[in-house]
């Protein structure tokens, strides 16, 4: 099966193409949206989300089909594919339709099927991608792999998912407020690190010590599987409020960024192994954009060894952790193996779309 | 006309929503302004709770913009059918608010539209219907809201 794979939930454009036979990913190419892209194939940079996908994705697809047919022909990329998957929700919905209408339109003009992908269902199918440990296990039914605990962090969502089966998904519980990636950013904001800093955070917290300031850490007992990160972002602001003087002393930055980073990493960390514990899951799997943390990594490796033998943890290859399409055609492949085609005629965004609640 | 009020905790915050949902109207912009963990999210939960919202609140800032369905009893009774919550923190400049889809919801007189961080789009401060809410810290771990723009009641 030969899958054409598109995304532009939000600041990423992306396409890709994938080839699988037989179980066996024959081939993968993958492309983002970058600088170069624009100069190879005549584009400009515009600033704003949508415009900047409809300016985009036109690009990307030439390249694509450059790579795959050795010409930037779209007529002969089409005799190459067999389903178009496009990423259909959750996101912003101006940008969502330049991704899905360019899908749906190549369906139509190439007369071939077409799925909506759940943008949040692409992150978790990164573990299936190549450099993973699922990445040989595209076949089978996935036989000891179910059911698994999914938690899913990125700038926009903070979810715990039940996966049942390959596509069968409860939502167990998701921030109420603040997601772990904003946690993340808006608290190196408040430190001057810049928006979004999260990843400049992590790197100050590698020198600091992450028992050097105690910082709540919200929900952490609570019985249910939700997260709240709001209340941890007023608790940093006080923080650093109250240490004026010191927001120049390199020593207090770290010790205050690796705390940052352990209250964040405490919360996720607990609420998995809870709710795998509690839901006896054979495996944990991590996705989305702070899957790429190396101490959320870490931790949750360690926790799941020591807390819950005999439970496999997957972790997403860093490559593959932020948006992609490379992902979204992975999950369109499982999707299609099930049959579980869209019409192209009448599937629309949907900006809300919460996976494990039915649209 | 301005007018503050002191918000100790949570519960004041909560309180405090509850009021000023009832002055809301069907065509109302509402900017919410002030600093990271001020408070705006969570107002706009209360607020959403008031008006029968279902669907969960988050912060909208990765995702710019969410739709709120309210309750259909609450619709009837206010006219206001949904709201509209946008997160200017991530825009650079005013053409985004735009390109994501704030007109729509500008011109229909059946929304409200609450906008974090609206000082960061001086213009939409000009519309009609533009009211504001601007979030402070005292100092001493309270909040001070000050209310700018509100309508009065003729009469």
């Amino acid at each position: 099966m030969r899958i054409l794979g598109i995304e532009s939930s939000c600041d990423e454009s992306a396409v890709a193409y994938l080839e699988i036979s037989r179980g066996r990913l024959l081939r993968l190419e993958h492309l983002v949206a970058t600088q170069a892209i624009h100069a190879k194939y005549g584009g400009v940079v515009p600033e704003v989300a949508a415009r900047e996908h409809s300016a985009t994705l036109p690009l990307l697809l030439a390249g694509i089909a450059e790579k795959v047919t050795g010409k930037a022909d779209g007529r002969l990329l089409g005799k190459r594919v067999d389903v178009v998957a496009a990423t259909r929700g959750p996101g912003l919905v101006t940008s969502l339709k330049v991704g899905l209408d360019t899908g749906k339109t190549l369906a139509a003009a190439w007369n071939k099927k077409m799925i909506g992908v759940n943008h949040i269902e692409g992150h978790i199918y990164s573990n299936w991608l190549p450099g993973a440990a699922l990445a040989g296990d595209l076949g089978g039914s996935g036989r000891g792999l179910f059911p698994a605990l999914v938690l899913v962090v990125s700038g926009g969502h903070t979810e715990l998912l039940l996966m049942k089966g390959h596509g069968r998904y409860r939502l167990l519980g998701a921030t109420r407020d603040d997601a772990a990636g904003e946690a993340f950013d808006k608290s190196a904001k408040l430190m001057g690190l810049g928006y979004p800093g999260g990843p400049a955070l992590s790197r100050l917290a590698a020198d600091g010590d992450p028992a050097k300031y105690d910082l709540p850490r919200p929900m952490l007992r609570d019985p249910h599987d939700d997260f709240s990160f709001a209340g941890l972002k007023t608790a940093v602001r006080y923080f650093l409020r109250d240490n004026q003087e010191r927001l120049t002393d390199p020593r207090f930055l770290a010790d205050a960024a690796a705390s940052i980073e352990q209250a964040i990493v405490d919360v996720l960390a607990a609420k998995t192994i809870r709710a795998a514990a509690a839901n006896k899951v054979r495996t944990v799997l991590l996705a989305g954009g702070v899957a790429a943390n190396r101490k959320l990594r870490a931790r949750l490796r360690g926790d799941v060894a020591v807390r819950l033998p005999g439970v496999r943890f997957i972790e997403p290859p860093l490559k593959y952790c932020t948006d992609n399409a490379a992902m979204i055609a992975m999950a369109g492949y499982f999707q299609a193996r099930m049959k579980k085609y869209g019409d192209w005629r009448t599937m629309d965004a949907e900006p809300q779309w919460e996976l494990g609640r039915d649209l | 006309m301005k007018k503050t009020v002191r918000i100790k905790d949570l519960a004041a915050l909560a309180r405090f929503a509850e009021g000023y949902a009832k002055t809301l109207r069907p065509d109302d912009i509402v900017g919410l302004v002030g600093d990271l963990g001020a408070g705006k999210t969570t107002f706009v939960q209360h607020l959403a709770k008031v008006l029968g919202v279902k669907r969960p609140v988050r912060s909208p800032t990765f995702i710019l913009l969410q739709a709120l369905p309210t309750s259909r009893a609450v619709a009837k009774r206010t006219g206001i059918n949904e709201l509209c919550h946008i997160d200017a923190y991530r825009l650079k400049n005013e053409d985004e608010l735009f390109a994501i889809g704030f007109e729509e919801y500008a011109e229909r007189d059946d929304s409200v539209i609450l906008i974090e961080w609206a000082d960061r789009l001086p213009s939409v401060q000009w519309l009609d219907h533009y009211r504001e809410i601007r979030f402070d810290f005292d100092g001493e771990g309270e909040r001070v809201l000050t209310l700018n723009g509100e309508r009065f009641k003729s009469g």
